[in-house]
């Protein structure tokens, strides 16, 4: 074993327990945030995974908006990435993402340290094994061509990422009241939520409560059934693997 | 000494469910900066008010943070003035020994100790 995982293909299903869990996890021991808001950054401190906004090299990176460094337990983010500064949903769905890599990719005890290397030795590179994340495209996410190891890692990551910071019990907890065909009421679970708006669309098209054409939005199987999301992370983080 | 200030306020904040964004937020600094803070890698200590707005918020003792940080009362920076101007050759010297071989600073801390409190020998 090393610190990053042999690659696994995960489904939706199996990405969005590993988020329930988590989110289970930090309820039980009582580190949820106080505004929801501020989750993604909460659950890096769940983990212990310092944020750390740095100067990136564009030469030797290209256009990246974050880092992982497993093995130093840090989240570096890009400082020059403007974006990261003035779209909070951005902000959130990107330590999100990376926070997905660190539970779905890492070997976490071996990341720590805390069990030594099984099979082969590290070598220094392999030690300071980082995820570049190029882009923090939500778009990712309903791409079907993946191909490379790498882009699958992405997906699952920006998929976990999309899964914690808008888990289905959450969801119908903020649709209460509201109109999931009307802009202005998404725009309030999006603030809410602190997710940016397309991020938002993808996740209750994925749940099937909305569907989308053009800049129109039509009821979904499940909002023309009226049949409900799960009421609590409890009920679908219980599910086995 | 593994406690450094960036660990001592990270793990405060943790404990107290702040974000970074927040924290900055409440000590008036830019998240960008507290994140150098707590990954002990900023440019300068946090100017005394910022210290104490930190320790008040993460309920920290001021004064040990403000140590942790590098930073020093302004009483103890006005006996480092008064030597420097007096000892304007020794002091620099004297300093980088002591930084440099914390046996010697040791001996001199408690030589200092023996001569304030004589009764404690």
């Amino acid at each position: 074993m090393g610190v990053i995982k042999p690659h696994r293909q995960l489904n939706k299903k199996q990405i969005e327990q590993q988020a329930d869990k988590v989110l289970a996890a930090m309820q039980s021991n009582d580190f949820m945030p106080k505004k929801w808001s501020n989750l993604a950054e909460r659950t890096a401190d769940f983990f212990d995974l310092c944020v750390d906004w740095v100067p990136f090299d564009p030469k030797q990176d290209g256009i990246v908006a974050a880092k992982i460094y497993p093995t130093d337990k840090r989240i570096e983010l890009n400082l020059d990435f403007q974006a990261l500064h003035t779209n909070e949903g951005l902000y959130q769905s990107t330590v999100s993402h990376e926070v997905g890599h660190w539970v779905l990719q890492i070997n976490q005890a071996e990341a720590e340290g805390t069990i030594f290397q099984g099979e082969l030795p590290l070598t220094p590179a392999m030690d300071r094994e980082i995820f570049l994340c190029r882009t923090v495209d939500e778009q990712m996410l309903y791409q079907t061509t993946q191909r490379t190891q790498s882009d699958w890692r992405e997906w699952q990551a920006q998929y976990f990422s999309s899964c914690l910071l808008m888990p289905q019990f959450k969801i119908e907890e903020a649709r209460k009241g509201r109109n999931l065909l009307n802009w202005n009421h998404l725009k309030a679970i999006q603030e809410e939520l602190g997710v940016s708006q397309r991020n938002l669309v993808h996740r209750l098209k994925d749940l099937e409560l909305i569907e989308e054409s053009g800049r129109r939005l039509y009821p979904g199987r499940r909002l023309k059934s009226g049949e409900p999301l799960l009421a609590s992370w409890q009920e679908s983080s219980s599910t086995p693997d | 000494m593994d406690q450094t200030f960036g660990k001592r306020l990270r793990e405060a904040r943790r404990s107290k469910g702040y974000s970074q964004r927040e924290l900055a937020g409440f000590v008036d600094v830019d998240y960008t900066y507290l994140s150098k803070l707590e990954n002990d890698r900023a440019d300068y200590p946090p100017k005394e008010d910022v210290l104490r707005a930190l320790a008040r918020h993460l309920e920290l003792d001021a004064e040990e943070l403000s140590y942790l940080a590098g930073r020093i009362t302004a009483e103890d920076a006005k006996v480092v003035q008064d030597l420097a101007k007096t000892h304007q050759k020794q002091m620099p010297v004297l300093l980088r020994t002591i930084r440099d071989n914390p046996a010697i600073a040791q001996r001199i801390l408690q030589e200092a100790q023996q001569e304030e409190h004589p009764e404690d020998l």
